[in-house]
């Protein structure tokens, strides 16, 4: 079972814009195994949500997908489209970022639960009915019978989310990739919204991809995190390594970016200067050099490559990293 | 809350919708009822022959048994107005349900294809606007004859643009949405795409245009009557209007000749106004509140 469930290796997403192309996303490499969770975090435009975008096949057509791209050992990215009927909404499942748009406003959730049960299993109208049911009542979404009857505009924005969730599961996928669920949603639902995440994860032994541009979303929540910047990977480790052992400055500023109430009153927050890189350029360097506050000279011109430390899922993309307990 | 269980919220359903809409909008769609009602009962009613003469004298005033009076010719003016409505209110719904079936559709598909498709498109809606709307309409009526078919599409023709347009600004709003996109993950195709996902959603305010653009049809209607190119042979509003307006001191003998039909014409057109920015308004505020 050690075979990772997704895996993808130098994906390079680049888009054709009149004004040139544009590099979304270069030589990420990441893996996720059944049952496990796996978080990506990184800021507005670090290519998070492309690579996604990617493995579900809803880029435009101005887009160029480079490497590979694998699921349980089959090719996503050159899949036959009788088998891609079938891929996607039931092998891997989408939750959106914004449960408002992710539900048609006229149609009851009833109509919205049933039509993908039916069109890929086959099931009855009473079937498919009889599952949606459960289906809500697993996502702990109360009254469930009745809320069935209901429009989208007639629940909370967490309730609604919690619909979706539901949708999104009822093919039993073994990947759920959760694009920012909760930014949408009151800061009291998204705790909720993220624990129930966690919680069918482990019940139904589905494998979690959580996006999000908060690191302290993903520290509690996943087994391995992803930091992305500039449309490359700069850390990945399990975890608990990646906080205890950070190596690279990227994560780290992150890192001191979340609000800690431990922390003494009247402390401020350490933001990261500048703004994200302009990805019609071709980067000579590392992404990062120009707000990094450990870059050296040779950052700006020489492209970091991931290095792994041994013995470890842990690598970093960096010239000069914090070091510390590693050996550098 | 660790297990990530909700607290039980119960959402308030708010009023119904027609209390929403207001008792206007109930006013102006039972008025339209009445209105088509009649005009579809017109053979069997106890109303004398619209087309026959010296039911009253000239311009007689409104009396008993002739409630609306009579006008030059003597005829009831009830009965012609109750009959004109017949051929004013079919041309407004066919030149409704033109616009709508060509423009909607041909908007639809554009804004939620776009391509080259949506620019043709766009660029032939931009030249139907910047044409002439009464030129066109005369245009086509004078090449293709004056019979209410033709002037109904005539008229619908004028439509397809401005429908046509709102249709496509509202796919691409719809189109962008993540239920779409959630619809296309499940393997929806495009076609089940517009019509389970967008369409629903977009002939919402549709509908409320169509009622706006009925009211301008039917005066439309009115206008080309005036320019002497209605419906040749039979009756309709603004031909009956025109017929007593035109005639010599009609303001001193007989001004209710014109002003009976006038008035339906005004309160119907009112009627389709109201009902139709009502709908908008309680429908637009709903989408925001999405």
């Amino acid at each position: 079972m050690n075979a990772p469930l997704l895996e993808l290796e130098h994906l390079s997403i680049t888009f054709a814009t009149p004004s040139g192309p544009v590099y979304a996303v270069s030589d990420v490499s990441l893996a996720v195994e059944r049952g496990k969770s796996l978080g990506i975090v990184g800021e507005s435009g670090s290519g998070k949500s492309v690579t996604m975008k990617a493995i579900m096949d809803l880029l435009p057509s101005s887009a160029t997908i480079g490497g590979r791209a694998e699921f349980d050992g089959e090719d996503v990215l050159n899949m036959p489209s009788s088998r891609r009927k079938h891929f996607y909404g039931v092998d891997v499942a989408m939750v959106f970022q914004n449960p408002m748009t992710s539900l048609n406003p006229v149609k009851r959730i009833d109509a919205q639960m049933t039509e993908g049960m039916r069109f890929h299993r086959g099931l009855s109208k009473r079937d498919a009915e009889t599952r949606a049911v459960e289906l809500l009542e697993l996502v702990r979404l109360p009254d469930a019978q009745s809320r069935m009857r209901q429009y989208p505009h007639e629940l909370s924005g967490g309730m609604r989310q919690r619909v979706v969730i539901a949708m999104a599961l009822a093919n039993d996928p073994a990947l759920l990739i959760a694009d920012e669920p909760t930014t949408a949603l009151d800061v009291t639902v998204q705790r909720d919204i993220l624990n129930l995440l966690d919680a069918l994860r482990a019940d139904l032994n589905m494998a979690l991809i959580l996006i999000s541009h908060d690191l302290g979303v993903v520290r509690d929540r996943t087994d391995d995190v992803v930091v992305m910047y500039g449309g490359r990977l700069m850390e990945s480790a399990a975890t608990e390594e990646l906080f205890a052992n950070t190596q690279h400055p990227y994560a780290r500023a992150l890192q001191m970016s979340i609000p800690d109430i431990s922390k003494p009153r009247g402390q401020r927050l350490d933001p990261i200067p500048g703004s994200p890189p302009d990805l019609s350029v071709e980067l000579t360097g590392c992404p990062f050099a120009p707000r990094c506050t450990h870059a050296q000279d040779d950052c700006s011109n020489t492209l970091p490559v991931p290095t792994r430390i041994d013995g470890t899922s842990h690598s970093y993309a960096c010239l000069h990293p914090l070091g510390q307990k590693a050996d550098g | 809350m660790a297990d990530g269980a909700l607290e039980d919220i119960t959402v308030s359903k708010g009023p119904s919708l027609i209390r929403r809409l207001g008792p206007g909008f109930v006013v102006s769609v039972g008025w339209l009822l009445f209105v088509v009602i009649i005009a579809l009962l017109a053979p069997v009613l106890p109303i004398g022959e619209p087309t026959a003469t010296r039911v009253g004298g000239r311009f007689e005033g409104p009396r008993s048994g002739l409630w609306f009076g009579a006008d030059a010719t003597g005829r009831d003016v009830l009965s012609l107005t109750i009959w004109g409505a017949r051929t004013s209110l079919l041309v407004g719904f066919i030149a409704i349900f033109v616009g709508f079936i060509v423009g909607g559709t041909a908007g639809i598909i554009a804004g939620y294809f776009r391509g080259w498709f949506d620019r043709i498109l766009s660029f032939l809606f931009a030249t139907l606007l910047s044409f002439p709307a009464l030129l066109l309409a005369i245009f086509v009526t004078t090449l293709l004859g004056r019979t209410l078919l033709w002037i109904s599409i005539s008229l619908g023709v004028l439509a397809i643009a401005p429908v046509g347009r709102l249709a496509r600004a509202q796919t691409l709003v719809f189109a962008e949405r993540d239920f779409v996109t959630a619809s296309r993950i499940l393997g929806a195709t495009d076609m089940r795409i517009l019509l389970r996902e967008i369409v629903p959603n977009v002939v919402i305010p549709m509908s409320a245009l169509a009622l706006l653009g009925m009211g301008i049809a039917i005066v439309a209607e009115g206008t080309l009557a005036f320019l002497g190119v209605s419906v040749n042979g039979g009756l309709s509003w603004g031909k009956q209007i025109f017929a007593s307006a035109s005639e010599k001191q009609f303001l001193q003998d007989g001004p209710h000749a014109a002003l009976f039909p006038i008035g339906i014409v005004t309160v119907t057109v009112l009627a389709l106004n109201y009902a139709g920015d009502r709908l908008r308004e309680v429908f637009d505020a709903k989408d925001l509140s999405l």
